[in-house]
């Protein structure tokens, strides 16, 4: 099987909005449920790597990154989570940096 | 000062090369010349030719860390905008989502601007930063202080209170990134 795509620009929003999907639209959670956990555990399952381009997009809020990459993380485990999940980015090395950060060290927050 | 020493170490030389012609041409050299005579001529032109290129390179890495430390400011300027988009929110100007859309562009345009600024670092002075990380996490207590805290929570009222802390935030960060062009500027 081929390795999985997300495409956050095309496949979900330009505008990645909070963190909860009662803060707004395009929120983490809205990420994490319908896109990202779902194909992550796709790719896990089939053994292949989840390839996720960040351009295109025009900032993303630490909020949206927590309440998706952060989740993920907390709920699979760094390793696994880094393992599997292959960044691209084009425009900006630091944004890719700053969403590893924290996957490594995600943020707990209470809802 | 460096533009007198490589103009004095220029006639320097031209002085050591006219008067070697000119000895020549009259024949004022002997076949038995003065050992130390003809090593001090030679340390001499030497130490003018080194002069002439340590200035050179000198000059070079100013210009560098010149252009770096533009580009250092211009992330400072970049980050104060967000004081003029909590203003406009502040004042009515413009709604929330405009605001949260022009601080996520703001952030995006000072990563963009550190990704700019870790390769010319790496280019001119490979051993300046330990890691990268140095530049790329210069503002990113303060993007996680404004894009994942109050501001991002349904119902949302910006206050005196709120600009006054995001001031605080935004200045320590700027601090920071100055800190940067000192250290640039004390470097070899």
């Amino acid at each position: 099987m081929k390795d999985i795509i997300i495409d956050i620009k095309n496949d979900f929003s330009d505008s990645p909005g909070a963190r909860y999907r009662k803060d707004g639209p395009h929120s983490g959670e809205e990420f994490f449920e319908t896109l990202l956990k779902p194909k992550f555990n796709e790719a896990v399952r089939n053994k292949v790597k989840l390839i996720i381009n960040l351009d295109g997009v025009w900032g993303y809020p630490s909020s949206f990154v927590s309440g998706s990459f952060g989740k993920l993380s907390l709920e699979m485990g760094k390793d696994v989570v880094l393992s599997t999940i292959v960044f691209i980015s084009d425009e900006s090395e630091t944004r890719k940096s700053r969403i590893v950060t924290e996957i490594e060290h995600p943020t707990k927050r209470d809802k | 000062m460096k533009e007198t020493l490589k103009y004095v170490s220029g006639f320097t030389i031209g002085i050591v090369v006219t008067l070697t012609i000119l000895s020549v041409i009259k024949g004022y050299i002997v076949y038995k010349i003065n050992i130390i005579d003809a090593l001090m001529l030679v340390i001499t032109t030497a130490l003018t030719v080194a002069v002439v290129y340590l200035g050179n390179s000198l000059n070079k890495k100013d210009v560098a860390r010149d252009i770096i430390s533009k580009d250092l400011m211009e992330l400072c300027e970049v980050y104060n905008k967000n004081m003029l988009i909590l203003e406009q929110l502040n004042k009515g100007e413009i709604s929330l989502n405009d605001a949260k859309a022009d601080i996520r562009m703001t952030f995006h345009r000072g990563d963009v601007i550190s990704d700019m600024i870790i390769e010319e670092i790496n280019e001119s002075f490979p051993k300046f930063l330990k890691d990268k990380k140095e530049i790329q996490n210069l503002a990113t207590s303060y993007w996680k202080w404004l894009t994942d805290g109050d501001m991002q929570e349904t119902g949302f009222v910006i206050s005196q209170q709120f600009i006054k802390e995001h001031e605080t935030q935004v200045r320590k960060t700027i601090s920071d990134i100055r800190l940067v062009i000192h250290r640039l500027i004390k470097s070899a």
